[in-house]
């Protein structure tokens, strides 16, 4: 077990941002930041880029971002939808004990509380979703793959990681698998992805070194508001057409509900400039 | 001591007497829970209706509206004004009911001995289906059911019919920000969009009666009651229920014979 460079800090969040033709990731790196320091202001915050991304880093990021990481061995050049260097958190991430997020998630509270429950285990994933309601999701049409063939409920959005053999073990398991995909998808049923998404690999990884290892199935509050339609029975169309919301900063307010679970609002152009600006007076001011 | 008591609220439509509805709700309501009852309307009733509650306030509907439903759809609905029962409320603990409601269990009364500032029927069970759960819209959230309210005196309840008075007087807003399905004003969405105001805008059932309310939406034929049983018949199924309190629709069976002697015979007992 090695790394690299020296572990920087004890804790704090992750995230990967690689833009690419469609989405400008670290506008919600920079989002999800603010959000973090908004609720959690002595957390730390770390973004893992690409030399492409690093390009876009401002002083205004670096108002909250602690550390800004490149990718050195850039895996997932000319990937449209960048996401095969994700098992690199592992050996890239400053902290001992990291918080691994999807760039579209944020914070409306505090989850510094939840640090404690993590500890349990070497990886945690988070284990099913919630609806905008709060309720635990009960939809099952965005996980097909994973019923047929058995795999935890498990989400990436929101995991934990401290520097273990385990985890250590849990990355290199992701690598094989994000590096050798036409062979796994081969083998499981129904597997129609040209490209490996990160919930499927780190399920699969899940499952290979022991579901028991990474989960916390008792812990059922660890797990994030997921905007997809179906899981909140809506219609198939992006959410923002579907319903409102309101900003009553820290709070984020969706069809008239304080989400206070971690968001993971998944519809990009939520981002805009009003909700950057909005973010940026409450925590600047 | 504390002071408690029934309020029931009843406007007469062209085509329907709801006042006379009351009247039998309390007949009711003192047998079952032996509490004073008032009468909240808009036209001074007749001597022989009065004599059946302990207090009649008149004060008006508020509102103008048209019933969207099963039955009467089209119909004159004076549902405005309940806002209003907080201030018209005589007692310090209140108990307020639909008409329709029959007073059938001692449940409410455990409830007014409890701490809340308000408690409202937030779970519904229809008798002849197996849905639970109903949205105001279909983008919307679950309502609860201002069928049966208990409020004591406090700030916090003077904040929530507050807020159901400004709800009311601003749906247009209203209807349109909670994505309710009709834009006619119905007490049971106000008191949602008021409650959750109140408590946060979370999903949390802090204010709500820790039971079911029972809703018979079919057209009744008749109801009788054997032994701790009631059998409720339509024109097709009779359906047989412990006895409880019912939120009866059927307007027409309410007035009519048949119940007023099912009424009777249950007061005899």
């Amino acid at each position: 077990m090695s790394r690299l460079t020296p572990h920087q800090e004890q804790r704090g969040f992750a995230t990967i941002a690689q833009n690419n033709a469609d989405t400008d990731y670290l506008r919600l790196a920079y989002l999800q930041a603010m959000s973090i320091k908004m609720v959690m202001p002595t957390e730390k915050y770390a973004v893992i880029v690409d030399a492409e991304t690093m390009k876009g880093i401002t002083s205004q990021h670096k108002r909250v971002f602690d550390y800004v990481i490149q990718i050195d061995d850039d895996t997932a050049k000319g990937e449209e939808w960048k996401l095969s260097n994700e098992w690199q958190i592992g050996d890239l991430t400053p902290f001992k004990e990291t918080i691994k997020l999807e760039s579209d998630l944020i914070f409306t509270r505090s989850i510094s509380h939840w640090w404690n429950t993590f500890r349990l285990r070497d990886v945690v994933l988070s284990t099913g979703c919630r609806d905008y309601q709060q309720q635990l999701a009960a939809s099952r049409k965005y996980r097909r793959v994973f019923d047929d063939n058995q795999l935890p409920d498990t989400y990436n959005g929101l995991m934990y990681f401290r520097f273990t053999q385990t985890a250590m073990t849990f990355f290199r398991v992701a690598r094989m698998i994000f590096q050798n995909w036409e062979t796994v998808c081969s083998t499981l049923k129904n597997c129609r992805d040209p490209h490996p998404t990160t919930d499927v690999v780190y399920a699969l990884a899940a499952k290979l070194i022991g579901v028991e290892l990474c989960t916390l199935p008792s812990a059922d509050f660890i797990n994030f508001v997921h905007m997809k339609p179906d899981i909140n029975r809506w219609p198939e169309m992006p959410w923002t057409d579907t319903t409102i919301f309101e900003l009553d900063l820290p709070m984020v307010r969706i069809g008239n509900v304080n989400q206070y679970h971690p968001l993971h609002y998944h519809e990009k152009s939520w981002v805009s400039d009003n909700v950057i600006e909005r973010y940026e007076n409450e925590l600047f001011r | 001591m504390v002071n408690t008591g029934v309020v029931m609220f009843a406007f007469n439509t062209q085509t329907v007497d709801y006042v006379e509805i009351a009247a039998r709700a309390a007949k009711l309501i003192t047998h079952t829970l032996n509490l004073p009852t008032t009468l909240i309307t808009d036209i001074e009733p007749a001597s022989s209706i009065k004599s059946r509650f302990d207090q009649v306030v008149i004060s008006n509907s508020g509102l103008d509206n048209r019933r969207i439903g099963q039955f009467e759809s089209g119909s004159e609905w004076k549902n405005g004004n309940r806002f209003n029962a907080y201030d018209l409320s005589p007692y310090d603990t209140t108990i307020l009911l639909d008409s329709d409601y029959l007073m059938l269990d001692t449940s409410l009364l455990t409830i007014t001995t409890m701490v809340n500032d308000y408690q409202i029927m937030n779970d519904n069970r229809v008798l002849s289906t197996t849905e639970t759960q109903y949205n105001m819209g279909i983008t919307s959230l679950p309502y609860i059911w201002a069928t049966a309210v208990v409020f004591r005196k406090t700030a916090k309840a003077k904040m929530l019919f507050d807020l159901v008075g400004r709800i009311q007087r601003n749906y247009q807003y209203y209807y349109k920000l909670y994505q309710v399905d009709h834009d006619n004003f119905r007490n049971d969405y106000a008191f949602t969009i008021a409650n959750r105001m109140l408590n946060g805008y979370a999903t949390e059932k802090t204010c709500s009666m820790p039971f079911k309310m029972l809703t018979v939406e079919v057209e009744v034929e008749s109801i009788s009651k054997h032994k701790n049983m009631l059998i409720i018949k339509d024109k097709k199924t009779a359906y047989a229920v412990p006895t409880q309190n019912m939120h009866v629709i059927d307007k027409q069976y309410l007035l009519s014979n048949d119940y007023l002697l099912f009424l009777e015979t249950l007061c005899q007992d």
